[in-house]
């Protein structure tokens, strides 16, 4: 038997079960819990999708995601923490595969996913540590991972040192276009390590340093791309074949942020990031964002500009003229560079109460964010959010 | 990795902040992530539309995000 051959709903079961004992065991006091339900909205448009199996190049999609985030301290040092999403998509790309293999057992016109995780973290003078579960449910993937962190201070909190492993046991379908059908599971392994370090440098400074090792293998193709092979570009006698990645990824990020306050109603957050990859992708992040408190501390804004530049993979190809061992078409490998503007705003209001229950530091949120690519995507995320301690 | 020991070692001998002087540190404008939850979903979208990956939660698992 696999690994990944799992129960995902038992699973489910359990750690629901799991998480009303816990609460069950406690009695409700104010601010011991803490929920918030966040609200996703994304879209995307763009032409320039080459490995869409239609030849269409359209890649419009949009995905509804509800979280629900709950977390909840059962005594001085110890905390369980939980988030359940739903999420729901269309896209125009995979309405056409879908109607044409009937891979989810109708022709469809949009797809969903339920996944959940649990942690419970544990301080100890200056060690915390932390551990979590998660799973993950589409009908042409599948997801069990586990997750911690071991974090521990120095020089009285000033420097903080953590060590945060995951590993997740995938599995994914792959749809073969010569048959036009969709294959069985096939195992993909994720794990990742990163250590990061934060330092507090003035009252008015915080530094954080992290680097990022990620390790992939398994079936990396993604079921509904394929790619355009003609020998002749100029004519219309052309084949689509299904995407070929090598079944191994490395990757490496290395990252820094630094936080600085200009008074107690301003601050302001710079960030870059350096990746690079065995698939020979290069890739630069920079971000730049301002904060501001107001209103008595009661609302706040912060708003943000990110850059990001990635080279080409080896394997990335709008065209082939002939079959090879590796090829994508995939828009999301290719050349480009992006720049995304975005603000968030948040509101507390006044504590009330509901079926009996009193709910302090109610707080409303609401942001967006528009990115735009130069190979042709553009994308817009929509986010409104309500948070409540208990 | 060598290097990475290095800045963080680099980090470590820096001059420390008294608690006393903390209270601006420990507000949310001073944060790294102020708004941890939306973030969670931002980190995973740019993540799967975009080659690159690490420097927060989001590493490419758990999702088969087309």
């Amino acid at each position: 038997m696999l690994p990944l051959e799992v129960d995902v709903d038992a699973i489910k079961r359990k750690v629901l079960l799991c998480c009303l004992l816990i609460f069950g065991q406690n009695s409700w006091a104010i601010g011991k819990g803490k929920a918030k339900w966040v609200l996703n909205l994304y879209a995307q448009n763009g032409d320039g999708g080459h490995q869409i199996f239609d030849n269409s190049k359209n890649e419009e999609a949009y995905a509804f995601e509800p979280m629900l985030f709950v977390a909840y301290q059962i005594n001085k040092k110890t905390n369980i923490s939980g988030h359940f999403v739903f999420d729901t998509w269309t896209a125009a790309s995979d309405t056409k595969l879908d109607e044409s293999t009937g891979a989810s057992g109708e022709g469809i016109k949009s797809q969903s996913r339920t996944s959940g995780s649990l942690a419970i973290s544990r301080d100890h003078k200056s060690w915390r540590w932390s551990s979590q579960l998660g799973v993950s449910s589409e009908y042409d993937y599948r997801s069990l991972n586990f997750g911690g962190n071991l974090q521990k201070s120095f020089a009285q909190d000033n420097f903080v040192l953590s060590l945060s492993p995951q590993i997740y046991l995938d599995q994914a379908r792959d749809f073969d276009i010569a048959s036009n059908q969709t294959l069985n599971f096939k195992g993909r392994t994720i794990w990742s390590m990163d250590l990061s370090g934060s330092q507090l440098l003035t009252p008015n400074d915080v530094i954080q340093v992290s680097y990022t090792f990620i390790h992939m293998n398994g079936m990396l193709n993604n079921i509904s791309n394929s790619v355009h092979v003609s020998s002749n570009p100029y004519n219309n006698n052309f084949s689509r074949y299904d995407e070929r990645l090598p079944d191994k990824r490395l990757r490496h990020a290395l990252s820094s942020k630094l936080v600085h306050a200009f008074n107690d109603e301003n601050a302001g957050h710079i960030s870059y990031r350096y990746y690079e990859d065995n698939w020979d992708i290069n890739a630069q992040t920079a971000e730049l964002g301002h904060r501001l408190s107001f209103n008595d501390d009661k609302s706040f804004l912060m708003l943000t500009y990110r850059f990001y530049d990635q080279s080409q993979s080896q394997y990335f190809k709008e065209s082939f003229q002939v079959v090879e061992t590796h090829m994508t078409s995939d828009s999301d490998l290719a050349n480009f560079t992006s720049h995304r503007f975005g603000g968030h705003y948040s509101h507390k209001i006044e504590d009330s109460q509901i079926f009996g229950m009193l709910l302090a530091n109610m707080e409303w949120s609401a942001a967006t964010y528009f990115s735009s690519r130069s190979n042709g995507l553009q994308s817009q995320i929509l986010q409104a959010g309500l948070g409540a301690e208990f | 990795m060598i290097r990475i020991l290095f800045l963080f070692a680099f980090l470590c001998s820096c001059a420390n902040v008294k608690q006393i002087d903390r209270g601006r540190l420990s507000s949310r404008l001073m944060q790294f992530d102020p708004t941890p939850e939306e973030s969670l979903f931002i980190n995973k979208v740019n993540s799967y539309r975009e080659g690159a990956a690490g420097g927060n939660a989001a590493v490419g698992g758990g999702c088969g995000c087309n």
